[in-house]
């Protein structure tokens, strides 16, 4: 890891204080009629489909199949075997409750740009941990930096809206990013099936592909939300840098002096094209999800629109 | 291209250059900006991270606009000069210096410098364009050439003729005067300037280029004012390290107040270069040497800057002069001074020639013309009582005779002009009808002369008050004065009151057409003063006075390019003039008794003519002399200026044009300026 520099700023910025402040409560009644999408549990749901010894635990008569030896004799439909004189089983939907994890990074970094990145994500955080409340999935909320720094496991219920809202808003951008270290015991404590939403901007110096490689697979639909700010995204538009400028590294202090030119800018939009081109490759080889979200979306148009459209949401 | 100051420019190039680059570095002390990761902005800024010079050298467009102005201030600060040739005009005027100074023999093989001028000028005038056949109008060159000393001369008008040309050329003919521009260019400006009620004020034809061959020892160039549209090219003429010359700068004789027998020769010799310079110096006398002195006079010295108030006349010229770094410092000339003693009373000619190897000899000689001492010719017109007149003049020193002229005679000497041979006439209560030119000093009457008339009514006149710082008036006291009832004066405005009585003026003074006189309201005989020292006060300073009226010690001395004016007696023929270089040229009299001539060489000129009824020739020579400290330091500047505006100037040896590109040069710096500025701007606010 890259040494801190002694000089490193402090957020002075006003962040959220109230869950209001996170999500209005016309969002969160539209959000009412939203839930999470699961490939993953759609896919292997039925029971028995793949004749595993797992068994389906739920009431709801999913379809019949010819009995082979060993099934379970309780599932054999004997009305049918009256009729039919045939052996048929019934089979049920499992009702496998949804893991839902949002991981956000709170590393120093997310706390650039107008909005900044880190409340950006917290609203959303807020907005997806709620459908999942309410859709009574189970909802895990990791911050990371360094490594795992706080986690607020199995919630369930409307009625956990308050205390994950509190948990968001205690966020504070600090530190450093150590993605690998912090994807790895996140994929180690996950537990079933379920839905992975990573919020952070991906800005790694180390890399995300180790870290991202901890996420595939494990029953999880992993979706990459990487979260830039305008500022980010196009430097020139927004006066953001102007003139001979020593940049300087919100986490690890490291600096690039730059003469700010048209074509400097130019450079540095293809670059971060190319390098979020390279993180939507990496992931859609390893079935993730990867989008590009910019801190200055409307939270609205964002999930009752895009992430509907991505199939995070239905 | 030459520079004139590569070395200073080098100086402050090595000081400065590495001072920008290292005020560059220091400069960059960049703004600090926190950004999220510094990961894609490193790939971008690979080749701009400035880490390494070269990289950042290579893409500061600002550090390298600020070295090409600064490099454009130091090629201004070395003073490039762009050597040509001449630019050729379609129209120009040579003005050709012919003062003085140009008599310089510092040329190469010992010519002089007008003849380099004109050389050059004939060469200027060779290279003409002229149409040709097949050639326009447009294409063919004229020429028009103007010489100057003190006066300018139109010598060619424009012409494209190169015969007439190098002719009118070649008739330039040196003067020893000094050097005055302002009319050349005045005249030169009539022939390009339209004077058309029309089109007046406005050029006619091509602008015309004006071709100064001179020394540029000019007294008036900083009254000069450049004309836009008229280009002006100096071409120096002659060396101008230092000039190499000594001269006569004063020449004054006088004899002495108690013996005008003894006669003091005074010469002031000045040394214009910077040796200290031994010179012989003869004095002769009419043709014979009579004594030689050997003379050490100190080398010129710098100017004391305080002292350059005093002696504008000397000090204007040359300022404007040297007012040009190429120009060597004014310098004030080293003096010394010689007197020689004679004992003579005859009227003499005196030269003094020094023996001093220099390249200007027309300073080296002078003459004073010396006048005898003058012995009074006093006639008297008097009736027969007029002895007492006579009587009274019996003691004074300075007479010669005293020639008693009967008033039938005086009218014919009158009528002739020949009263003038008389130093003084005194006319004592006899009524004359006219007056010759002269000198007067007439009793008891009034003057024949406008506005002189006497009162109907006599009575009584006391004196009342008198000018005492008159000489006329010297050592006298009019209150013991009575006369008799006498008929009182009047007189013209313009007269001046010597004495002035309760019943008007006693004693007047007047100068008209050539006469001068002192009018007495009263004759001595209808008087006390028989029988007072003061008559014979009185007609002593009288003779001092109007004997001697205009009497100068030595002949007026003129400068060349002056008016030598001789008064002649009436039916003088065969009137000639003499010059230095013994030319005689022919004159015809202005006015019966009048003639000039316009000396434009130093030296002795001799007038001749011849009297009437003499068989005997008639001389006078007069004394031309070359006293000038601005032709006599004869350094030629290096450039010149019209007031504040600098002259484009063509190198002396090699004929060629150097023309100045430093303004450029900064015009050129500024414009880049410019340029980093908008750069800078673009860089800050993308």
């Amino acid at each position: 890891m890259t040494q801190v520099s002694a000089a490193m700023p402090v957020s002075r910025r006003k962040r959220p204080q109230r869950i209001d402040d996170l999500i209005d409560s016309r969002l969160m009644s539209r959000l009412d009629q939203l839930d999470v999408v699961s490939r993953k549990i759609f896919a292997g749901k039925l029971q028995g489909e793949r004749r595993s010894k797992k068994r389906g635990q739920s009431v709801e008569f999913a379809d019949f199949r010819n009995y082979v030896p060993g099934d379970d004799l309780r599932y054999i439909d004997w009305n049918v075997y009256a009729r039919l004189d045939q052996l048929f089983l019934k089979m049920f939907l499992e009702e496998e409750d949804l893991s839902f994890f949002v991981v956000i990074d709170s590393s120093m970094s997310m706390d650039y740009g107008e909005p900044d990145k880190l409340t950006f994500c917290q609203k959303l955080a807020m907005a997806l941990g709620y459908i999942g409340l309410v859709n009574y999935n189970r909802v895990t909320l990791v911050s990371f930096g360094e490594g795992v720094r706080n986690r607020l496991s199995n919630l369930r219920g409307r009625r956990k809206t308050q205390p994950m809202g509190q948990w968001i808003l205690d966020l504070r951008p600090e530190g450093t990013t150590d993605f690998e270290s912090a994807m790895k015991s996140v994929a180690l404590s996950r537990q079933g099936r379920g839905v992975m939403v990573v919020l952070s901007d991906f800005l790694y110096k180390s890399g995300y592909e180790k870290g991202l490689r901890y996420l595939v697979g494990g029953g999880f639909d992993t979706f990459i939300l990487q979260t830039l700010s305008p500022q980010e995204i196009d430097p020139g538009a927004t006066n953001a840098l102007s003139g001979d400028l020593k940049l300087r590294d919100m986490e690890d202090g490291n600096t690039a002096e730059v003469s700010v030119s048209a074509a400097l800018l130019k450079r540095y939009k293809e670059n971060l094209n190319a390098y979020c081109g390279q993180l939507r490759d990496h992931c859609i080889r390893r079935s993730m999800v990867h989008m590009v979200l910019r801190t200055d979306m409307s939270m609205d148009t964002l999930i009752m629109d895009y992430l509907r459209k991505r199939g995070l949401l239905k | 291209m030459t520079w004139a100051t590569p070395w200073l420019a080098g100086v402050v190039a090595a000081f400065i250059l590495p001072l920008l680059i290292l005020l560059y570095f220091l400069k960059l002390r960049r703004r600090e900006h926190y950004i999220p990761s510094t990961l894609l902005w490193r790939q971008s800024v690979q080749d701009l991270q400035a880490n390494a010079l070269f990289q950042r050298l290579r893409l500061s467009w600002l550090l390298l606009l600020q070295l090409l102005v600064l490099i454009l201030i130091l090629l201004a600060i070395a003073q490039p000069e762009y050597v040509g040739e001449i630019r050729r005009s379609a129209r120009t005027v040579i003005l050709i210096d012919r003062s003085a100074s140009m008599s310089a023999t510092d040329v190469e093989g010992g010519r002089s410098r007008l003849e380099e001028a004109k050389k050059q000028a004939i060469e200027y005038v060779s290279g003409m364009k002229s149409g040709g056949i097949l050639g326009s109008a447009v294409d063919t060159e004229e020429v028009m050439v103007i010489g100057f000393g003190e006066e300018a001369q139109v010598y060619t008008s424009f012409t494209s003729s190169k015969a007439q040309l190098l002719r009118d050329i070649e008739r330039i003919t040196p003067t020893h005067g000094g050097t005055a521009i302002g009319e050349a260019l005045e005249l030169a400006r009539a022939y390009t300037i339209n004077t058309d009620p029309e089109g007046q004020g406005r050029d006619v034809g091509p602008p015309a280029t004006l071709l100064l061959f001179s020394d540029g020892r000019i007294r008036d160039l900083s009254e000069q004012v450049a004309r836009t549209n008229e280009p002006v090219i100096y071409r120096p003429i002659g060396r101008s390290e230092g000039s190499w010359n000594v001269g006569i700068a004063a020449l004054g004789a006088r004899r002495a107040l108690d013996d005008a027998d003894n006669l003091e020769i005074y010469v002031r010799v000045a040394n214009y270069s910077t040796q200290r310079r031994t010179v012989d110096v003869d004095f002769s006398v009419g043709d014979v040497l009579v004594s030689t002195r050997t003379l050490t006079i100190d080398a010129a010295a710098p100017r004391d800057p305080r002292a350059e108030g005093e002696g504008e006349d000397a000090g204007d010229g040359a300022a404007a002069a040297s007012a040009d770094a190429d120009s060597p410092p004014a310098l004030r000339p080293g003096a010394n001074s010689v007197t020689f003693a004679l004992t003579d009373p005859r009227g003499l000619t005196v030269g003094i020639r020094l023996h001093a190897e220099d390249d200007l000899d027309v300073d080296n000689v002078a003459y004073t013309v010396i006048p005898p001492a003058k012995q009074l010719v006093v006639g008297l017109v008097a009736p027969s009582d007029g002895w007492i007149i006579e009587s009274a003049m019996a003691g004074v020193p300075f007479l010669q005779r005293i020639e008693n002229i009967s008033p039938q005679h005086f009218a014919t000497l009158a009528a002739t002009g020949e009263t003038e041979k008389y130093d003084l006439i005194i006319i004592d209560g006899v009524e004359v009808a006219q007056l010759g030119p002269g000198r007067y000093l007439t009793f008891g009457l009034a003057p024949p002369l406008p506005g002189f008339s006497l009162s109907e009514e006599r009575g009584n006149n006391v004196a009342l008050s008198w000018k005492e710082d008159h000489p006329i008036n010297q050592f006298m006291n009019y209150h013991t004065l009575f006369m008799s009832p006498t008929a009182p004066l009047i007189v013209p405005r313009e007269a001046g009151v010597l004495v002035e009585g309760s019943a008007g003026p006693i004693v007047v003074e007047a100068v008209q057409r050539g006469v001068s006189v002192v009018a007495v309201q009263f004759r001595p005989v209808a008087s006390n003063w028989p029988f007072d020292v003061n008559l014979i006060k009185f007609i002593q300073n009288a003779l001092d006075y109007l004997g001697r009226l205009g009497e100068a010690l030595t002949d007026e001395s003129l400068r060349p390019g002056q008016a030598i004016v001789a008064r002649l007696p009436s039916g003088a023929t065969d009137i000639r003039i003499t010059r230095p270089d013994g030319v005689a040229v022919a004159l015809t009299p202005l006015d019966p008794a009048m003639t000039s001539y316009v000396a434009d060489l130093a030296g002795l000129y001799t007038f001749r003519y011849r009297v009437p009824g003499s068989s005997e020739e008639q001389t006078r020579a007069v004394a031309v002399n070359f006293f000038d400290e601005i032709e006599g330091d004869i350094a030629a500047a290096g450039s010149v200026r019209f007031g504040r505006d600098a002259v484009d100037t063509i190198d002396a040896e090699s004929g060629v044009r150097k023309r100045q590109l430093w303004p450029w040069m900064l015009l050129a710096a500024l414009a880049l300026l410019c340029v980093e500025w908008i750069v800078y701007n673009r860089k800050a606010y993308i």
